[in-house]
């Protein structure tokens, strides 16, 4: 991996932190509407993932889809702008975390239904093998998806018609308050891969080299139109399931025990030791990221909020026969 | 800058919420990150960390004022060595949210 | 004389037209490929344009619908056929969560021109799983658009509009209707969505009917109009955006509204007709309006039973009676 690859994975983690940790403050204050789902802890997914894309590849993503929009591409205004409700955000506040869209940069739905970006992203592979370009699509899902029916249908047709999809199946070891031990028969989903005819794999979710030689792997098979590919990447929810949430169901133990396993901590300490990068170097991007958070944060404070009747906006007149 | 910490809404049913207690005292200073208090939502008592690191300037409600509602001011804190009104800055924050 | 052909052949000649024009259109769904689909809708489809645009899919309406608007996101035209109205309930969270909203919630970054073909409506003997005309669910959801054609011209200038539309469209096929025949012209042509047709004009009544019950409906009208009743037959043909002023000319005219609709009552797109009608043109009725629907129970399989329950020309004849001679021949 090229230095400014390493580097710029590092810089992605560290951004994606700062602006989860930032929207946890701004949830708290009552400035985000909705529940908000962060993804402290699983950066080097998002990140490792999305560095092998291009522009005009093509991501779904989940309810928890802040690390891998802002690793796509979409910017931290738009973001923040967004769920905070106001007009200026990425779906004019339509549509808030769970659903963000960015087409320029290839981002195609943060998805509120467990399971539902699957079917649709591979839709995106079928257009791409139709066109005939050599884009992929990237959907990103949970274990918990890995058990819904979206799932194996997907799967299944993506491997019959060679689909240029990558299936990245985050197993943060919860899906909502069930550990993964609970609710699945074979806790392993990347075997599932060998049931649809395509490669499965399990990898360290919380090793950014490790995601992104996976998924360099697996981008260059669909590029080259041999196929789907079925990522495992174990991780941990670092957070609850949802801003607030009291996570009754597993210790504090645990959680600190997972915090010692920090992705942004590992790479930092590999980037160091084989020269990379130096401390002040690290100082240097982290003060970048507050800086870009900073400012985010504040457009998104002082953007106003869509006008009422922009509700109606996308919506036929006739039907509004109130 | 001298800043207004409100009961945080941790949780999308929580409409008011109770200080447990104050794990710093006025005067003392605050980390970003800390556990700066516990609330007591509608759920479950919960950690607070500190959005800012500063010192703890100002506390405005203790356990004994009961539930508040959420978004509601309970302390003050401002940059270490700033010299700061409270009642100023309370004030503008209130005056701010009637608008 | 002008060619008659039958309502699935108009269906697929207007598909195969719109896949000659335009590329980025194809069809989607168990059987489309070489077998043609379960009633023919595209038969000789695979060897005219081949697997890829005529594509076979395992039996998984979930993800058939699912990846037809994800495709659609990416500017190809899907028709994805998930053969029975019944079978579409499988894929609801596609059609009804993401389709259906996708430009809505990206606030207009990407569009969605789908359309859902289904069957609906009883046939002989369908039974519980197979006889359903859930539509009123669709209607009832804010971005589809739904359409149901009840003549062989209606057919195939109703899904030349759905192909051409850039939003979601739920395109529904009554079993009963496909060997219907009727005038066709040979050249594509279309239907404007929201627009509908009197099939028959009248003065004492109108009669809203939907798919075939409108055919239900003019038997019935040859029958009143021997007995000096004459009813208006008007057929919305899109359901969702419905032409709600035709229907309110309509019914200004003869003041007196029947709606024939095969879907369940409650909450179902005849209830809605009836609604609209009573909120903007009370002042012009005359007694109250009435629904003919089929009755709230599952569909039986023995054909005594299954013909009880759903309505049929004899039963809207006797209706329209009882309202226009109340206490004379009702139903």
């Amino acid at each position: 991996m090229d230095v400014a690859t390493q580097r710029q994975l590092l810089e992605t983690m560290v951004r994606i932190r700062k602006a989860e940790l930032q929207l946890a403050v701004m949830y708290k204050n009552g400035k985000v509407p909705c529940a908000a789902h962060l993804y402290e802890g699983q950066e080097a997914i998002a990140a490792g993932v999305c560095a092998n894309l291009r522009r005009d590849d093509c991501i779904t993503s989940t309810h928890r889809g802040h690390g891998h929009c802002i690793a796509k591409g979409l910017s931290l205004k738009e973001l923040m702008a967004e769920l905070c409700a106001k007009k200026t955000g990425c779906s004019g506040g339509k549509g808030g975390t769970m659903h963000l869209f960015k087409p320029e940069v290839g981002v195609m739905g943060t998805v509120g239904i467990v399971g539902g970006g699957i079917p649709l992203s591979t839709g995106l592979g079928l257009a791409m093998k139709m066109k005939a370009t050599d884009q992929v699509a990237v959907s990103f899902f949970g274990d918990g998806a890995a058990n819904n029916g979206a799932f194996h249908e997907s799967l299944n047709m993506a491997s019959l018609w060679k689909l240029p999809v990558i299936y990245i199946c985050e197993n943060n070891l919860y899906a909502t308050s069930v550990a993964v031990w609970r609710s699945t028969s074979v806790p392993n989903v990347g075997v599932r891969g060998a049931g649809y005819g395509m490669p499965g794999l399990t990898v360290d979710g919380n090793r950014v080299d490790d995601v992104y030689e996976a998924a360099a792997d697996a981008v260059a098979r669909a590029r080259a139109r041999e196929g789907p590919t079925l990522i495992e990447c174990v991780t941990y929810r670092i957070r609850g399931h949802f801003e607030g949430e009291d996570a009754f169901y597993r210790s504090k133990e645990e959680v600190a025990e997972a915090r010692k396993r920090d992705p942004i901590d590992y790479w930092k300490a590999r980037l160091i030791e084989n020269g990379t990068i130096t401390e002040a170097d690290f100082d240097a991007m982290s003060a970048s990221a507050d800086a870009e958070v900073a400012e985010a944060a504040a457009f998104a404070d002082a953007s106003p909020f869509p006008d009422p009747e922009d509700a109606l906006v996308l919506t036929a007149k006739e039907h509004c026969c109130a | 800058m001298a800043c207004v910490v409100v009961m945080p809404r941790m949780g999308q049913t929580m409409e008011e919420g109770s200080v447990v207690e104050w794990m710093k005292k006025e005067g003392e200073a605050v980390s970003k990150g800390e556990v700066l208090l516990t609330i007591q939502s509608d759920k479950a008592e919960l950690e607070v960390e500190a959005d800012y690191s500063g010192v703890l300037v100002k506390i405005l409600i203790t356990p004994e004022d009961g539930e508040i509602p959420c978004l509601d001011p309970i302390a003050i804190m401002a940059d270490p060595g700033e010299n700061v009104d409270a009642d100023c800055v309370l004030e503008e924050f209130l005056a701010k949210r009637r608008k | 004389m002008a060619r008659r052909i039958r309502f699935v052949e108009a269906l697929r000649e207007g598909m195969r037209q719109e896949m000659e024009r335009d590329p980025t259109v194809f069809v989607m769904g168990e059987g489309v490929g070489p077998h043609g689909s379960c009633f023919k809708q595209t038969e000789g489809f695979c060897a005219m344009f081949g697997e890829q645009r005529s594509l076979d899919t395992p039996i998984s309406e979930l993800a058939i619908a699912g990846t037809a608007a994800g495709a659609a996101m990416l500017g190809m035209r899907p028709i994805a056929d998930l053969m029975w109205i019944d079978f579409s309930m499988l894929a609801m969270d596609q059609i009804c969560n993401q389709a259906a909203k996708l430009r809505y919630i990206s606030n207009g970054q990407v569009r969605v021109p789908v359309v859902y073909r289904m069957t609906t409506g009883r046939s002989k003997s369908n039974a519980a799983h197979h006889s359903g005309s859930f539509y009123s669910w669709y209607v009832n959801t804010p971005g589809l658009k739904v359409v149901v054609p009840s003549t062989p011209y209606d057919a195939k200038g109703l899904i030349i509009s759905a192909i051409r539309d850039d939003d979601p469209v739920i395109y529904l096929e009554h079993k009963l209707l496909l060997n219907m025949r009727g005038e066709v012209p040979e050249e594509p042509y279309t239907i404007p969505l929201g627009v509908a047709e009197i099939k028959r004009p009248g003065e004492d009544m109108t009669v809203v009917a939907t798919g075939a019950m409108v055919n239900f409906a003019l038997k019935a009208a040859e029958t009143l109009a021997k007995e000096g009743i004459s009813i208006e037959v008007v057929d919305p043909r899109t359901l969702m955006p419905y032409d709600g002023e035709t229907i309110l000319a309509s019914v200004r005219k003869t003041g007196r509204l029947l709606v024939v609709d095969e879907g369940y009552r409650y909450c179902g797109f005849g209830s809605e007709i009836v609604a609209f009608v009573v909120e903007n043109a009370m002042d012009a009725l005359r007694q109250p309006p009435r629904q003919l629907t089929t009755m709230h129970t599952t569909i039986p399989f023995s054909p005594p039973m299954e013909d009880y329950v759903f309505p049929n020309p004899d039963r809207i004849a006797a209706a329209v009676r009882g309202m226009i001679q109340p206490g004379k021949a009702g139903d």
